[in-house]
């Protein structure tokens, strides 16, 4: 028998999709004020992989991905999740989402997305959210399922989370991390 | 030099989310609006505000 241990914290990643680009300094403050000091960002990255989005959001809508300095443990993605639900909720106009939050978690192994819809290959996690296995990390690099994302299984974002890895590796070896949250 | 060019294609300033580009001695990212440079380390960027040193300094 193994005996139950607690895995590592992970790295947190949050994606953005927007329309406006003035909102992104609103999104990322009230990021910032939840989860604390980004120690990645990305340039802006195109999304129009998806028409769901822009009947709700508009269109063109574009993407930006952060990534958190303090570690989270792998059992709070529900609970982030229900926090991004509620900074998506401040953007609302007449009951439409200008800002898409997209929480997940990294680690080594996998890259895992926090989603309210239930799917055959997701996983419940409690409290109305599920875990969608996004990437695995394979043959030094991240690797896409069958399910994932496309936008998730494209280079700039792929390389994105490769190089949060590599920081992770570091935050992992040189430092104390607190957690973060509200 | 192990950081390569594709690096500042996925990665922004973290203060005002513009651009950045690598320093001539390839050991630090400038973000030329917040006057600040981001170090390398061990080939990890340390894009943190609070670690970053002003451009002038
Ligand atoms: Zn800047």
């Amino acid at each position: 028998m193994s005996t139950p241990q607690p895995p590592k914290p992970a790295k947190l990643v949050i994606g953005l999709i927007l329309k406006d680009e003035a909102l992104l300094g609103p999104a990322a403050e009230a990021l910032e004020q939840c989860f604390g000091m980004p120690d990645m960002v990305s340039p802006w990255l195109s999304f129009d992989f998806t028409d769901y989005y822009q009947r709700e959001m508009g269109a063109p809508l574009r993407r930006r991905m952060f990534s958190f300095r303090a570690l989270v443990g792998q059992e709070t993605l529900s609970e982030v999740k229900l926090e991004t639900n509620r900074i998506e909720g401040r953007f609302l106009v007449d009951g439409h989402r200008r800002v898409n939050i997209d929480p997940g978690i990294l680690t080594f192994e996998r890259f895992v997305l926090a989603t309210g819809k239930n799917y055959t290959h997701r996983i419940y996690l409690g409290r109305g959210i599920f875990a969608d296995l996004t990437l695995l990390f394979s043959g030094g690099a991240f690797q896409p399922l069958p399910w994932t994302y496309p936008d998730y299984a494209q280079a700039p974002l792929r390389g994105f989370l490769e190089e949060v890895r590599r920081r992770y590796r570091y935050d992992l070896k040189g430092r104390e991390n607190q957690e973060a949250g509200c | 030099m192990a950081i390569s060019e594709e690096l500042l294609e996925i990665l922004a300033c973290p203060k005002c989310k513009g651009d950045i580009f690598l320093n001539e001695a390839g050991d630090g990212l400038v973000c030329e609006h917040c006057r600040l440079v981001y170090e390398i380390r061990d080939d990890i960027p340390i894009m943190l505000i609070d670690e970053a040193k002003p451009l002038d300094g």
